[in-house]
């Protein structure tokens, strides 16, 4: 069984180490690409790796960097809020977002406590551990209501375990930006976007958007996206307008 | 109905429609009432600017000729509206066209308004020369006005005029001098304004004009045009007159009346006329700034200003931005406020601030908010200081405001594990980490080294792994409860049937040696047996029947007989008359019942 299994492994263990060379391979060229000064070329690197579904934080880091350097903020600004999405503490895109807010204009959502918890402890962490000790906290209650006289610290530390744990995991869960920005877009349009009240060109206009400005996309109906705004209003945008921050494992393939 | 009753209704119809239309027709001849053309003025005597109404009526004649204007010196007579109406009195009808004039008096005096000549069906009718007197009126001395292109000429136009103030004759170069320009327009004229040019000149600045304020007075509508002028430049300023360019209409509906009449008598709305009204010039001395004591950090604010700041959060993490507030209120050129400086900031980084400025309030206060975001670089617990100077062109010398650091807690930026080949400056990076990438010198820092592990935007709840963590750990708990209980069970078991063996032990003893009547004896054999059967079949203690026991107990058949001997025995010692004198149990007999109970209760133990 093994024998007849083993061209199919090797061909994979190849393949995906075949993939990873490539990905180093461009992710290097990108780097050398950008440290002498040819932004375009890294972005074109950069953005190879993401098509290629091998990214980090880091690379979308970089080529949120490469766009600023070309004085496209928008781009950069999207990129920027993908690398925070992956690693919430990356302090440096942090500073670089607030850099375009105020010297570009481009929108930044409010600082929330989410954001003040993810930059301290990253949310995954918190929820994994979070949930660890949730299941330990689980098993010992019911080890202790099993037995037939619970001791009452055992019963204490299985409480506070498991709610403790739950707690921690929901925080964890409530702060991972994968969750709170899955359906957040921005407007990548090189002007102001008119958010319409009904999906058709001609209803009234609500507002207009900046480039760069982050919606909620609610739902989708043919080429519009009915969207929450900034200030919490409800609109209709043109779907061409708006990229949405979190890649799909399709899209980016 | 007959055909001759019919008949004599239909005639009746219509002899009566006969007689009424013929009634009417005759009632109806307007040539009946006599004909005549009367002008009269709706008062003799009025005031300078205040108008007055000049009616022409011609009775009995349908149409009329009469001309658009009076021309007197010292009065403005246009005709405005045309009226007509009919009416039956005493079975004449008599119809009246009526020419209505408006006569605005711009002088006092006593003036003569020539007869008009009339044609009217053919003819030629004359009316009476009318006399009118005006008396002047109290009023602020207008500024003269120049009239549009196609007015007639020399004629006067104190009944528009615009008035432009500067609050000040004197002021420096930057500082901001507010204007005011005020329009008073005869409210009969309803003027509506086409074009407006407020300022205009060289050597000034001054923002688009706003909506002026408007108010009305007896006689006048006023608009006042609150702005401002920054002068770019030293010298003499001469500002050119402000211009209106407005449609007036000569006469109109003010009151219900005229509107009702304006609605449905033909004519009417009065004559729209193109007229410009112009200010009076006015000039600025203006001086330059002194160059004694000008501070360092000066960047062209003139007036007088408040300083005020505030900074959120007063505790931030690393990395974590602190929001620095700093308000500048009062008078003077804010449209050219740039930045205060910030002091004592060598612990920050700090980014060009978002500026949002709220204009002119009810106390002419303007008010500029200077936000900054700023990033600790090292720990502190101070912000920035703040400096702003200006020049108060009232006191004609430098201020320079300060203000110190608003203490707040910023921890010192820590690079995350995961972010430790990302350096927060191209310097820093060098010893941080080997794989900081040192790009060009203006460029922005990168991450040169790639993490191995590729990342996903999917959901965590999503993961796979951790789903599989999930599903692992409820099935370990849902096992772990199950065995525990099935273990609890199994060992409540145990110990009620080794209690229950327990009585079976106590029984056997007394039917060893304790009891000796017969009667007693079997009955004990009986309800140790019972006990036993509820053992075997995990029940409660009962009073099990000789079928249940024989089926619980009786797997041998000399067991099974010896069981129905014992029952049998003790029904004829219970129910039987033998039972009454039984007598003692013989020592055999008590040894096959005990052999027989031990068989049973170590088959069930073993």
């Amino acid at each position: 069984m093994f024998r007849k299994l083993l061209p199919l492994i090797v061909f994979f263990v190849a393949f995906g180490m075949l993939r990873a060379a490539e990905s180093n391979g461009l992710f290097s060229s990108a780097t050398q690409a950008y440290q002498g000064g040819n932004y375009q070329r890294a972005v074109d690197d950069y953005e190879k790796i993401v098509s290629s579904g091998e990214y980090t934080a880091g690379v979308f880091y970089n080529l949120g960097s490469a766009y600023q350097m070309l004085n496209k903020p928008v781009d950069a600004a999207l990129n920027y809020r993908r690398a925070l999405m992956l690693s919430p503490g990356l302090l440096q895109a942090r500073i670089n977002l607030a850099n375009l807010a105020q010297t570009k204009g481009i929108p930044l959502p409010p600082f929330t406590w989410r954001e003040s918890v993810s930059t301290v402890v990253p949310p995954i962490a918190l929820l994994y551990v979070g949930a660890f000790a949730g299941w330990v906290g689980i098993y010992l209650l019911v080890f202790g209501f099993l037995k037939k006289a619970p001791r009452f610290w055992w019963m204490s530390i299985a409480l506070v375990l498991f709610i403790g744990g739950k707690s921690l995991a929901l925080v964890g869960y409530l702060c991972e930006p994968k969750v709170v920005e899955a359906s957040t877009a921005i407007i990548t349009a090189s002007e102001s976007v008119a958010a319409h009240a009904a999906p058709a060109d001609s209803s009234a206009n609500v507002e207009k958007l900046m480039p760069g400005t982050g919606v909620n996309i609610i739902s989708n109906r043919g080429p519009w996206s009915y969207c929450q705004l900034p200030d919490k209003a409800r609109a209709w945008l043109p779907t061409q307008n708006l990229t949405r921050v979190a890649l799909s494992d399709s899209s980016s393939h | 109905m007959s055909p001759k009753k019919f008949t004599n209704k239909v005639s009746a119809i219509l002899l009566l429609t006969a007689f009424f239309s013929g009634f009417f027709s005759l009632c109806a001849q307007p040539s009946a009432a006599p004909t005549g053309v009367i002008a009269e003025l709706s008062s003799s005597s009025t005031q300078v600017r205040h108008p007055i109404q000049l009616q022409v009526t011609l009775t009995g004649i349908s149409n009329g000729e009469v001309p658009p204007s009076i021309s007197v010196e010292g009065l403005d007579i246009r005709l405005y509206d045309r009226r007509q109406s009919v009416t039956i009195n005493n079975l004449v009808m008599t119809s009246q066209l009526m020419y209505i004039y408006q006569v605005i008096p711009y002088q006092e005096g006593t003036f003569t308004i020539p007869a008009l000549d009339v044609r009217a069906g053919g003819k030629q009718y004359r009316t009476k020369p009318l006399s009118l007197t005006v008396s002047a009126i109290a009023q602020s001395s207008p500024v003269s006005t120049s009239s549009a292109p196609g007015s007639r000429q020399g004629e006067k136009q104190e009944l528009a005029f615009a008035k432009f103030e500067l609050e000040k004759k004197e002021c420096y170069v930057g500082e901001t001098v507010p204007v005011k320009v005020v329009v008073s327009i005869n409210g009969r004229l309803r003027p509506r304004f086409t074009q407006v040019s407020l300022l205009s000149g060289d050597g000034f600045t001054h923002p688009a004009p706003e909506e002026p304020e408007h108010s009305t007075t007896d006689v006048n509508d006023v608009w006042t045009f609150n702005s401002f002028l920054t002068p770019v430049k030293a010298g003499v300023l001469n500002i050119k007159p402000a211009e209106f360019h407005c449609i007036v209409q000569n006469g109109g509906a003010n009151s219900a009346e005229d509107f009702f009449n304006q609605l449905f008598n033909q004519g009417g709305g009065g004559l729209a006329q193109n007229i410009v009204i112009s200010s009076n010039p006015v000039s600025l001395n203006v001086k330059p700034l002194p160059q004694e004591g000008k501070p360092a950090n000066f960047n062209g604010a003139i007036g007088e200003f408040s300083l005020d700041s505030t900074a959120s959060p007063k505790k931030v993490g690393p990395g974590e931005p602190v929001t620095m507030r700093i308000v500048l209120s009062g008078k003077g050129n804010f449209d050219a406020l740039t930045p205060p400086t910030l002091t004592n900031a060598d612990a920050w980084r700090s980014y060009t601030p978002k500026e949002t400025l709220v204009p002119l309030d009810a106390n002419g206060l303007s008010k500029k908010t200077f936000e900054y975001l700023l990033i600790a670089k090292e720990a502190t617990n101070i912000t920035p200081g703040i400096e702003f100077s200006y020049f108060n062109p009232d006191k004609h010398r430098y201020v320079t405001l300060t203000q110190p650091g608003i203490p707040v807690q910023a921890a010192s930026p820590q690079t995350s594990p995961e972010t430790s080949s990302v350096s927060a400056t191209p310097t820093a990076s060098a010893s941080a980490s080997p794989s900081i990438a040192a790009p060009k010198s203006s460029a922005l820092p990168i991450e040169s080294r790639e993490s191995q592990t590729t990342q996903s935007f999917n959901n965590p709840l999503q993961n796979k792994m951790f789903l599989w963590m999930q599903g692992v750990a409820f099935i370990l708990l849902i096992a772990f409860i199950a065995l525990v209980t099935v273990k609890k069970i199994n060992s409540s078991e145990k110990t009620r049937r080794r209690e229950l063996q327990k009585l079976a032990e106590g029984k056997l003893h007394r039917l060893s040696g304790e009891i000796t009547d017969r009667r007693s004896f079997y009955h004990e054999a009986i309800a140790c047996l019972q006990n036993e059967t509820s053992a075997r079949k995990s029940a409660k203690l009962s009073e099990a029947m000789l079928d249940d026991i024989l089926l619980t107990l009786a797997s041998d058949p000399d067991v099974a007989a010896e069981i129905r001997r014992i029952f049998e025995a003790n029904d004829a010692f219970t129910y039987g008359f033998a039972g009454r004198d039984a007598g003692d149990i013989t020592p055999m007999e008590r040894e096959q019942v005990i052999d027989t109970l031990k068989k049973i209760i170590n088959s069930n133990v073993s």
